[in-house]
């Protein structure tokens, strides 16, 4: 069996990019296509982005420019960045503009140093390291979370968990509909003392603390083993951690937008680790897979079982 | 050259110490402002809700629920996203110079209002009674004359 794998994956690697150019290249094609399947938040962008994307992606001497990065981070940092505070713009968009600014750092340095896929690599484990760093310690500022009330009331409202709530809280999902609807029309209505009473499973408290604690678990696992280095104890885990997160949150928590970003940034950083190959052929393949997000595999479950 | 690798991360902090700002000052929903502080609070801008409070000159309370009215959109999203009262005045000068062509204002009599607000509410989860309500964040009063 495992010889069969390894002769899979030695047959699969001969299609892998072989040089940091061809490797940075296939990074940029893919960041181009990412752009194409989630930067379309207002017709405008479905204008524009496609044309950015597709001369990038047809042209190699395009998406080499640092001069059409330059105009992709200005465009992405004036809709994005300059306007977050006033119109909705989740954080993930912003993370967009900050990986543009990476390429265009990058393609700095490749004209200055021999180092610069170093740049670019260490630049996008920095980036995931960051984000969950950040995740983390927001997660301590908010005491709904710590007391587990967040992930309460996210799994009586939020249908992305319904059907986990409806799998582990054996509840059934019309209850939770039912819910759901009296809160948007609370949110429609004209009574400012409207109130909603949720139906809840028995278990729910310990539901929402399990999950919070989990979370805060994990994201924090994701930040320390980015933020050292590859060859410590910890550090070698990391694309293990990144791996479990993405399991154990997307098909819930299905927000294809950062999903998608992060997968590609962890591809990069798998340059020099230990089964590259591996590595690099899974991270391509769960890039790939990312619209699969949308099939409700909870609900799916419940059905079968 | 090798000092380029904390260009994102020094300004990914700096959007994390701006969001905490914002959101302790100027009431910003927490999962906004690239602060990464997403999947943390029950608040956020999409349950957020932006009102008209209208009070008569007889004292009568009327509210509005700003977010049903699309073609103000724009504006009531900014104010759900960050309230400040300059966003508040600007939505309250076109909702006020539009009043008698808002259906939902109908009952309404123009000459009879005392003062008008924004006011903005964010949602509040009560986990023993497993309830939501609404909690007024900001109210921008002016009177109309």
């Amino acid at each position: 069996m495992k010889q069969k794998l390894n002769k899979y994956l030695f047959r699969v690697s001969a299609h892998l990019p072989k040089s940091e150019e061809e490797y940075f290249d296939l990074s940029l094609i893919m960041t181009l296509l990412m752009f194409l399947y989630v930067i379309n938040d207002i017709p405008l962008y479905s204008v524009i982005i496609p044309l950015f994307s597709f001369s990038g992606i047809l042209f190699k001497s395009i998406r080499q420019s640092i001069l059409f990065w330059v105009l992709m981070l200005m465009y992405l940092s004036y809709f994005y960045v300059i306007s977050g505070t006033s119109v909705y713009v989740p954080n993930h968009k912003y993370l967009y503009a900050f990986f543009n600014l990476i390429i265009v750092i990058s393609l700095y340095a490749k004209k200055k140093t021999s180092d610069w896929f170093e740049i670019y690599k260490i630049s996008a484990q920095y980036m995931i390291g960051f984000v969950f760093l950040l995740a983390t310690i927001g997660k301590f500022l908010a005491p709904e979370f710590l007391n587990g009330s967040f992930f309460e009331f996210t799994l009586l409202t939020d249908p992305r968990f319904f059907g986990f709530t409806s799998l582990v809280g054996n509840i059934d999902d019309a209850s939770l509909f039912i819910g759901l609807d009296e809160f948007s029309n609370m949110q429609s209505s004209n009574d400012i003392n409207a109130v909603v009473q949720l139906q809840s499973p028995t278990n729910l408290q310990s539901l929402g603390l399990f999950l919070s604690y989990w979370t805060i678990f994990i994201e924090a696992s994701i930040a320390i083993t980015f933020l050292v280095k590859y060859n410590t104890f910890i550090g070698k885990y990391r694309n293990w951690v990144l791996l479990v997160f993405i399991i154990t949150t997307y098909p819930i928590a299905t927000v294809y937008g950062f999903a998608i970003l992060l997968i590609l940034l962890a591809l990069i950083t798998v340059s020099n680790v230990n089964n590259k190959i591996t590595w690099q052929i899974l991270f391509i393949i769960i890039f790939i897979l990312v619209p699969l997000m949308r099939f409700p595999f909870f609900s799916l479950l419940k059905m079968l079982m | 050259m090798k000092r380029l690798v904390f260009v994102v991360p020094l300004i990914m902090s700096l959007f994390f110490v701006r969001n905490i700002y914002f959101h302790q000052i100027h009431n910003m929903d927490s999962w906004m402002g690239g602060g990464m502080r997403m999947f943390g609070k029950i608040d956020k801008t999409l349950y957020r809700v932006v009102s008209l409070k209208i009070i008569s000159n007889e004292g009568k309370v009327t509210f509005v629920n700003l977010n049903n009215l699309s073609e103000y959109e724009k504006e009531t999203m900014s104010l759900r996203v960050m309230p400040t009262s300059k966003k508040a005045s600007i939505l309250k000068s076109k909702i006020m110079s539009n009043f008698d062509e808002i259906e939902e204002f109908d009952m309404i009599v123009k000459n009879q209002i005392d003062k008008v607000s924004i006011v903005v509410s964010k949602v509040n989860y009560d986990p023993k009674e497993i309830l939501i309500k609404f909690e007024e964040i900001c109210n921008y009063e002016t009177k109309t004359q």
